[in-house]
């Protein structure tokens, strides 16, 4: 297995106006403050963002950290932060360990709820 | 804890870096990368990876804190159960609450998910602590007999 490990930040703006950051190689402790800078600047900005972890290779309690603290800042200021359902296999085995789906994807909980 | 004899089979692993968030990708691969060389499943490499992530992170967070970095070491072997076996360890304040702790507390419980056996001790006679990980590796040994990885 190839390790491409570098953290890094691809962007594009879509269609629709979203930022999307496209997250790749190793988010953790030494990687993660440079993620929650840029999230604040854009948070700044007001720009509409959308973030896809599905190259992202690895992901430990650090980059999870930064994520939750985004989309909270983001909720608590009406920034419109999301992340993309598709995630690599490594972040989605993070999240549910942690048991944090519901805390990246509300709406999705929400949805589970109203149906039960 | 997995004891393995003299005149292993299969090589030690050991490294050392300061502990410094800039020296916690190479560690942790180099485990990673042992773990898959011992015959480790993608998916228990990858529980290895974060696992000792996870402790060397605590070292480099909180282990010097208020003092110059010092040094962090892992070890890692096979042990005659098909275990893989990791140790981290630093010279740090050992174990010691800290109620300013930066963290959401989430590493701990990352860890203890990940390795089948989790021992936090502080070092004996030494200062720092000593944090072992036990994975079992025959799981990924059936998974290679059938030919399905995850």
């Amino acid at each position: 297995m190839e390790n491409r490990g570098e953290f890094g930040v691809q962007e594009t703006v879509e269609s629709d106006g979203h930022v999307r950051l496209l997250l790749v190689g190793e988010l953790d402790h030494a990687t993660a403050q440079a993620l929650a800078q840029r999230l604040d600047q854009l948070r700044e900005s007001g720009s509409p963002v959308r973030l896809d972890l599905s190259e992202l290779e690895f992901i430990d309690s650090s980059g999870i950290r930064a994520l939750i603290v985004g989309l909270r800042d983001a909720r608590q200021e009406g920034w419109e932060l999301e992340v993309e359902r598709s995630v690599s296999w490594q972040v989605e085995r993070v999240i549910t360990v942690l048991g944090i789906d519901s805390v990246l994807w509300p709406d999705a909980a929400d949805s589970a709820d109203g149906s039960a | 804890m997995g004891i393995s004899p003299d005149g292993l089979s299969s090589p030690r692993l050991e490294r050392h870096a300061l502990a410094r968030p800039d020296e916690l990708a190479g560690l942790r691969t180099a485990v990673w990368r042992y773990a898959m060389d011992q015959g480790a499943s993608q998916e228990v490499a990858q529980a290895v990876r974060l696992a000792v992530g996870e402790a060397l992170t605590n070292v480099v967070m909180h282990a010097y804190v208020g003092r110059d970095s010092g040094a962090m070491t892992v070890k890692a072997w096979v042990d005659d159960d098909d275990h893989l076996n990791v140790e981290i360890l630093d010279e740090g304040h050992g174990l010691i609450p800290r109620a300013d702790s930066p963290g959401l507390g989430l590493g701990m419980g990352l860890m203890a998910q990940m390795a089948d056996d989790l021992r936090i001790t502080n070092r004996e006679g030494h200062p720092g602590t000593s944090v072992c990980l036990r994975f079992s590796l025959a799981e990924s040994q059936e998974l290679c007999g059938c030919g399905a990885a995850p």
